[in-house]
């Protein structure tokens, strides 16, 4: 009965919400193209062709969206890039979240363990983010892995902040009191209670939090600390675009860029179809 | 024929922690030294405007706020003196209804479910814990499919009867009434208080009234205490209360009643 | 604050205001053909449960239905004589707090918490009275808070709302209500936050102003025992509509609306404890079933579904209200079956 409801809301929302549809299919087919990326990409993406020619404009002879200063294929390194470009937005954030959400819920809920767990937290505040994820890819080494490690660092102190704060609100509320008073265990309260409570709104803003990942591991590749090159990855493609960007070759920028925003936009899009879908309140 | 239930002895309550080398000390003091007896079968009633301890009595006799001094009783028990045993038995004889229905309820969660979750601790049969709480559902007055609606689909009103269904659940002998219709509307909470009128009959059930003002707890209750600043000020039965008042607090407490005919007149 | 007090003349008159709401998925009616004065110097008190409409009426005199909620007002909203439904929402500022007021039922959404009060009175006063220089809104703001009944209005004066109590600060929010000198005050249950001993004593204040100024007073509430101490005049609200409408002494002492009857019946009655000890309580009665939901198209009398006692054909398809005395008024057929067994009430009202 339950998961009846859940699944006929789910149907109900997608047909209904026009932005989270395209949101969604945005993903998707990035995602497609991910999987696929051999199959689509009509040429090497990290090796130029024989017959191309430096920055061909876009819709050149077999390059429709040209090529970058080395002669590579522009769409062929888009396609190849999703996949660096996915994996590097969702998983930090959702390793970062799981972790996040056990930390903020079990610091909302003990005072003790709380005081704990949020004084470390306004430590790695401190720190500005960016800087912080510098460091710590300039400890590990460069590669997609050890950027991927850097990025759940920075990310749990915010999220952590984010569960903390919808914790200690709905701790004020009475179903918390009536848990306990009808036999719940402080587990059963955190994890059951609690938990479906504050997850919508760290889903949302989980959500968010991948667009800005991928803008994020960009900019660590581009000062070398992240993906390497001549890996496809889309962040660095826009950085390497830069040299040429007033040349009059706007392009070799351009596309990646628009890539990164709009997979950005449609995360960002999922989070708010997400919040609904998970709220009951909402039909 | 009048056999104590629940005994409150010298109960204190003081909120914050003492003052020590790294903090200022900012300690309240809720309760203060309080006694009564709640006897079997009858409607304890404790008044007291906002602020005077009346809502922290109720939950430490639910354990949910400890007390700082004196003795709670159950049955004779103390409550510091129960053992892991006698607690779990306690907490299934003792439940409470709270004020706001509205959030007394996990908003992500069905009815159903959580009237089930106090039963599904002992029982593990799923089918016969659903059958109880259709049966309790019904009892008090709600149709089935209110199961597995969620909390905001329901009306203020049908809400305090879930609450009321999922504290009877473990068939209790002591309830915990906190203001349980003071959020309601007028036609709907005398619906509600009908229903625990006939519940206490049906099961033989001791109630706790907490309530801010007098006019229902005269209907309701047959004993009153009245509460100021963290002390009771005055215990009596209803009649004696309402007719022969003692202390200037319940004097304003009573003539603040309005009636119909205006204001509450009282003697002397 | 001193106004002439003709008893005749309407500070406010509703002519069959329908509010319309948008809802996803269509509109709702949430105030439906009502029609009432308020007559200056009056105290006249809306009754109602919650979604009765009576807290629409009043957001729909002061025009505070968010614009993204509101479909349509229809009919005739008259304040001092002009209809402010077809005025600019300019003019419309200039007439709240000048003309009508808001006393909220929660004083903490009407002042902000990071402000002192003096300065927010002050603020409210020098809105209304564009020319007063900063001192006289300090004297103006002063005298007004010592009207109020509060005892030390230079130290409330320089206080941050939380470190009032609760009965102050409702004292306050009447304090700004009545910078402008309104003809009308529009209390929205101003005390049914408050603890039975405060709420006495904001009646009182009311009361006071009412007497002392000749300030109209129009209020919600849901409590019988406030319309009782406090009203001239009553109306009760249902499902959007008026059911029944009269004097205190004609509402309360011979009801004719089922509706009305049954919330009477649902006030415990204390009577008994007066009495011999051998004279049991009544038990309480209750109105079965619930206020209907507006957003289901309602169709004939709304109050029928929860009325039992009556023969079918008493009710009437959509019933009109019908004129009783000169001011008891009833919207129900039903009144004609009720008249046979209270015809000593009716005497009465005669």
């Amino acid at each position: 009965m339950y998961t009846n409801i859940r699944w006929r809301k789910f149907g109900k929302y997608l047909v209904k919400d026009k932005m989270a549809s395209i949101g969604i299919a945005i993903i998707m087919v990035t995602i497609i193209t991910a999987i696929f990326a051999p199959l689509l990409a009509p040429y090497n993406p990290n090796e130029a062709s024989d017959t191309a020619t430096r920055l061909a404009m876009p819709f050149t002879s077999g390059h429709i969206l040209g090529t970058d200063s080395q002669g590579r294929d522009i769409l062929s390194r888009l396609i190849y890039g999703s996949r660096t470009s996915i994996l590097s937005a969702t998983i930090p954030v959702i390793i970062s979240g799981v972790i996040s959400i056990i930390l903020g819920i079990v610091a909302g809920f003990s005072k003790k363990i709380g005081g704990f767990i949020m004084r470390i937290m306004d430590v790695l505040f401190a720190f500005p983010s960016v800087l912080l994820a510098v460091v710590i890819a300039a400890i590990l080494g460069p590669g997609l892995f050890n950027v991927c490690l850097a990025m759940v660092i920075v990310r749990i102190p915010y999220m952590t902040r984010v569960v903390y704060t919808d914790t200690v609100q709905e701790m004020q509320k009475e179903y918390i009191e009536a848990a306990s008073a009808f036999g719940r265990t402080k587990f059963e309260i955190m994890f059951k209670e609690l938990l479906p409570n504050v997850l919508p709104s760290l889903i949302v803003y989980a959500t968010t939090l991948m667009g800005v990942t991928v803008v994020t591991i960009a900019g660590l590749s581009f000062i070398g600390l992240g993906i390497q090159p001549p890996t496809a990855d889309w962040g660095l493609m826009a950085s390497n675009g830069k040299n040429v960007l007033v040349q009059g070759d706007p392009y070799v920028t351009l596309f990646p860029g628009l890539a990164i925003l709009i997979l950005a936009v449609a995360f960002s899009m999922l989070g708010d179809w997400l919040r609904d879908l998970l709220d009951p309140t909402k039909k | 024929m009048t056999e104590p239930l629940l005994e409150v002895k010298n109960l204190t309550k003081i909120y914050g922690q003492k003052k020590n080398l790294l903090r200022s000390g900012n300690q309240v003091l809720a309760v203060n030294n309080v006694s009564f007896t709640v006897n079997k079968g009858e409607t304890f009633g404790i008044v007291g405007e906002s602020g005077s301890g009346k809502t922290t009595i109720g939950r430490m006799i639910m354990q949910l706020v400890n007390h700082t001094n004196g003795d709670i009783l159950y049955k004779g028990q103390k409550y510091s003196e129960f053992t892991k045993e006698s607690a779990e038995r306690f907490k299934s004889k003792v439940q409470i209804i709270f004020q706001d229905s509205g959030s007394a309820f996990n908003p992500r969660k069905t009815i159903g479910s959580q009237i089930a979750y106090p039963l599904l601790k002992k029982i593990k049969d799923r089918k016969a814990v659903l059958d109880e709480v259709i049966k309790f559902i019904e009892m008090v007055g709600l149709s089935k499919e209110m199961a597995y609606r969620y909390p905001h689909e329901l009306s203020g009103g049908q809400r305090q009867r879930a609450g009321i269904a999922r504290a009877l659940i473990l068939k209790p002998e002591l309830l915990v009434l906190d203001e349980p219709v003071s959020a309601l509307d007028v036609s709907v909470k005398s619906q509600i208080i009908n229903l625990l009128e006939n519940l206490q009959k049906k099961y033989n059930l001791t109630y706790i009234f907490i309530a801010h003002n007098l006019d229902l707890v005269a209907y309701f209750c047959d004993r009153i205490a009245v509460m100021y600043h963290g002390e009771i000020k005055e215990v009596g039965s209803t009649k004696q209360i309402y007719q022969f008042p003692h202390n200037p607090i319940t004097k304003k407490l009573l003539s603040s009643i309005l009636t119909l005919d205006g204001r509450y007149k009282v003697s002397n | 604050m001193r106004r002439m007090n003709n008893g005749s003349t309407n500070i406010l008159e509703i002519e069959n205001l329908t509010t319309t709401l948008r809802i996803p998925g269509g509109k709702v009616s949430v105030v439906e053909g009502i029609s009432f004065n308020v007559k200056a110097g009056e105290k006249l008190v809306i009754v109602g449960e919650s979604g009765s409409g009576k807290s629409m009426t009043i957001n729909s005199i002061l025009q505070m239905v968010p614009d993204s909620l509101i479909d349509s007002y229809k009919g005739i909203i008259k304040i001092d004589g002009e209809n402010i439904l077809e005025m600019s929402k300019r003019k419309f500022k200039d007439i709240r707090g000048k003309k009508i007021s808001l006393v909220a039922q929660n004083a903490m959404t009407s002042l902000d918490p990071s402000y002192k009060i003096g300065k927010q009175v002050m603020e409210i006063y020098r809105h209304n009275h564009k020319k007063a220089s900063k001192e006289e809104a300090k004297k103006e703001t002063l005298i007004l808070l010592d009207k109020m009944g509060i005892k030390n209005p230079e130290h409330v004066f320089h206080s941050y709302p939380h470190e009032l109590s609760g009965g102050l600060r409702q004292r306050v929010v009447i304090a700004m209500a009545l910078t402008g000198n309104p003809k009308l005050i529009i209390a929205d249950e101003p005390t049914s936050a408050l603890d039975p001993t405060l709420q006495l004593q904001i009646l009182d204040l009311l009361n006071e102003i009412n007497q002392k100024f000749g300030t109209s007073i129009l209020m919600i509430t849901h409590d019988f025992g406030v319309v009782s101490y406090f009203a001239d005049r009553v109306i009760v609200m249902y499902a959007g509509e008026i059911l029944e409408m009269g004097t205190v002494d004609e509402v309360i002492n011979y009801p004719l609306h089922p509706y009305t009857k049954g919330l009477l019946k649902c006030i415990p009655d204390l009577s008994w404890l007066d009495k011999e000890d051998k004279i049991e309580k009544r038990k309480l009665s209750s109105i079965s079933g619930e206020v209907p939901n507006l957003a289901k198209k309602l169709t004939g009398c709304r109050f029928a579904p929860r009325v039992s006692d009556i023969p079918e054909d008493y009710h009437e398809s959509s019933p009109k209200m019908h004129k009783i005395t000169d001011t008891h008024w009833v919207r129900c057929t039903c009144y004609q079956y009720y008249l046979k067994d209270s015809i000593a009430g009716l005497e009465g009202v005669k």
